[in-house]
């Protein structure tokens, strides 16, 4: 029924529900990618669902493409949530698994490490970078999609995307060449 | 394939095809030699910074989701069709203020929207919010994803129209009696086919163990002995028994209206659906009987292995309250149970720590087993594979006392 294009189509409440099976894993992964807590994300893409249906009526006003719409309401869910939360504390996961007495951390700990540390490169862009970002790699959305969620053009969205991987780049480090590589590995990405 | 497009657009391409479309960054970079080391090193970032974030959600979670949302549109759902509802002839002949009237303080009694879905769980044929209470159910069979959760609603919609015959005919509204009875045999035809027909397929497979996962009081993994190609079969078998005691409580219920409608002459039309119903689910219930002793007769184990298996717990029971460690020549009963990896996570307890490995066991349900760093070291110790290889939805084998039921090691295979 809904392509991923921008279709401005106006669907009714009822088909909302092939929206969850389709947008679900994408919001979740977005964010996953906004919050650096992939429990809590998973758990926050719910809500995106219930207030999609709760404020259909809106959607309606507003003419969006209903996946930009789904996904501005879930940027709006990530902002109320630092505005809500205070800091987390984190376990060092390195000094876990030293005292584990095991050299060798799981598949699912080296995951968890990555994300820590390409969310610490995340929080180095400035914000409409980290949206561009966050909305492109990780919520699946193409440059026109995340204009519409962004209020900017399909033009300026690119833009904000070669300038957030130029920086990104420098984060990551010369060793980032091609995917596979034993640097690559050892840097944990 | 060359080009005079701005470098800007191509990567903005080639980001869509290889970050959201899956395509190999040499895919991309073949399409546009011109550029293939600036490519190379943006998407190569690209795929770096997305990788850790393309994980799969869990699947409870998302099903948690998915039910909040489908509870979301129930309540949106049956305020839009309040508007819709047939209102009683004398209202519609009334004319359109009479009816604005009536819906408006229709509205005001009941509350608001989410208040008339819950409102109408009560109503029977006949009553203005019984197309609120069907409607709903029928969103709901709607949003049933898996053959479990679809027989369950049916199973719960069967008790629904079976409480509803009980009372239109204590109301005398027998005209909705036959109405009832149809979908009563519908409900009942729909779990018959989703929970004994599994039963039936796999019963001649079923090996001599019944695998019956259950949590400890401590908290920690018990699984107790089951082959690992039981697969979803004790599921099905458990079905089938809680449909039998509905079906019995259903049969009962059925016996006291044909009795009541025996007693009045009149009620002839009604007696014969009752009657007509009682053969359905009498016929449902023998076979699944028939199903379930057989079931039985595989799942029980023999009377030699359940003395050996006495004789064990009754020895571990008596060494602990001897205080001792036990018999280091007399091993324990083990057995092995294979386990999909689901979630694996580190915990920082201050002077050790615990890794947890979520896991899911043959008949679908979920384990936490907790390896602490003595548990570590049996991974370690002689063990097929280590820590590090196991990977998100890997098969491990967990090793298991039979006796008590503890995880005592887990292989990576």
């Amino acid at each position: 029924m809904f392509s991923g294009g921008s279709s401005r189509a106006r669907p009714d409440a009822d088909s909302l529900a092939d929206l969850f099976e389709q947008y679900y894993d994408r919001i979740a992964r977005y964010i996953a990618s906004r919050t650096g807590d992939r429990d809590l994300a998973e758990d926050m893409a719910g809500d995106v669902f219930v207030r999609a249906v709760e404020s259909f009526s809106s959607y309606q006003e507003r003419g969006l493409p209903i996946q930009a719409w789904l996904f501005r309401i879930a940027h709006n869910l990530v902002i109320d949530h630092y505005r809500r939360s205070s800091r987390r504390q984190t376990v060092a996961i390195d000094d876990a698994m030293e005292l584990a007495g095991d050299a060798d951390p799981t598949a699912e700990v080296e995951l968890r490490l990555s994300m820590e540390r390409v969310g610490e490169m995340l929080v180095r862009l400035n914000p409409a970078q980290q949206e561009v970002i966050s909305l492109r790699f990780m919520g699946g959305l193409s440059a026109e999609e995340a204009g519409a969620v962004m209020g900017r053009t399909a033009g300026a969205i690119r833009e904000l995307q070669r300038t957030a991987l130029k920086a990104l780049r420098a984060l990551l480090g010369p060793e980032i060449t091609h995917p596979g590589s034993a640097a690559q590995e050892a840097t944990g990405l | 394939m060359t080009t005079q497009r701005p470098f800007i657009e191509i990567l903005d391409e080639c980001i869509d095809r290889v970050l959201i479309g899956r395509e190999s960054i040499d895919s991309c970079i073949a399409d546009y030699p011109e550029h293939a080391v600036e490519l190379r090193q943006e998407l190569s970032a690209a795929t770096a910074v997305q990788q850790p974030f393309a994980f799969q959600p869990d699947s409870s979670r998302k099903r948690d989701a998915r039910l909040r949302f489908q509870e979301a549109l129930d309540r949106r759902h049956a305020r839009r069709s309040w508007w819709r509802l047939p209102m009683p002839r004398a209202v519609a002949v009334a004319g359109p203020r009479f009816v604005a009237i009536a819906v408006v303080a229709g509205l005001a009694l009941l509350g608001s929207g989410t208040g008339t879905v819950l409102a109408s769980q009560g109503s029977l044929p006949g009553d203005l919010l019984y197309p609120v209470k069907t409607t709903s159910e029928s969103v709901r069979l709607a949003f049933a994803v898996t053959a479990s959760r679809e027989a369950r609603l049916h199973a719960e919609f069967l008790d629904r129209r079976v409480d509803e015959l009980e009372q239109v005919t204590i109301k005398g509204r027998e005209r909705f009696v036959p109405r009832l009875v149809r979908q009563i045999e519908r409900h009942g035809a729909k779990v018959h086919e989703l929970t004994v027909e599994p039963v039936k397929d796999v019963l001649d497979e079923l090996p001599a163990a019944v695998f019956e996962p259950d949590a400890s009081a401590d908290g920690r993994t018990t699984v107790t002995a089951a082959p690992p190609e039981v697969e979803g079969r004790t599921v099905s078998v458990r079905r089938a028994l809680a449909l039998s005691e509905q079906l019995k409580r259903v049969q009962s219920r059925i016996a006291e209206l044909e009795s009541k409608a025996a007693a009045d002459a009149a009620k002839d039309a009604e007696r014969q659906n009752l009657k007509r119903l009682a053969e359905f689910v009498d016929r449902t219930n023998q076979e699944l009987e028939a199903l379930l002793e057989k079931a039985d007769a595989i799942h029980r184990p023999k009377p030699e292995v359940e003395a050996r298996e006495q004789r064990e717990r009754d020895r571990v029971a008596r060494e602990r309250d001897r205080g001792e460690g036990g018999d280091a020549s007399v091993r324990p009963i083990l057995r092995e149970i294979e386990a999909e990896v689901l979630d694996v996570s580190v915990h920082n307890l201050g002077d050790s720590a615990r890794v947890d490995v979520r896991v899911r066991v043959a008949d679908g349900s979920e384990r936490v087993v907790h390896i602490t760093r003595g548990g570590t070291k049996l991974l370690k110790a002689g063990h097929q594979g280590k820590l590090q290889d196991l990977k998100l939805h890997s098969i491990v084998v967990l090793v298991v006392q039979r006796s008590t039921g503890e995880v005592v090691a887990l292989h990576v295979t």
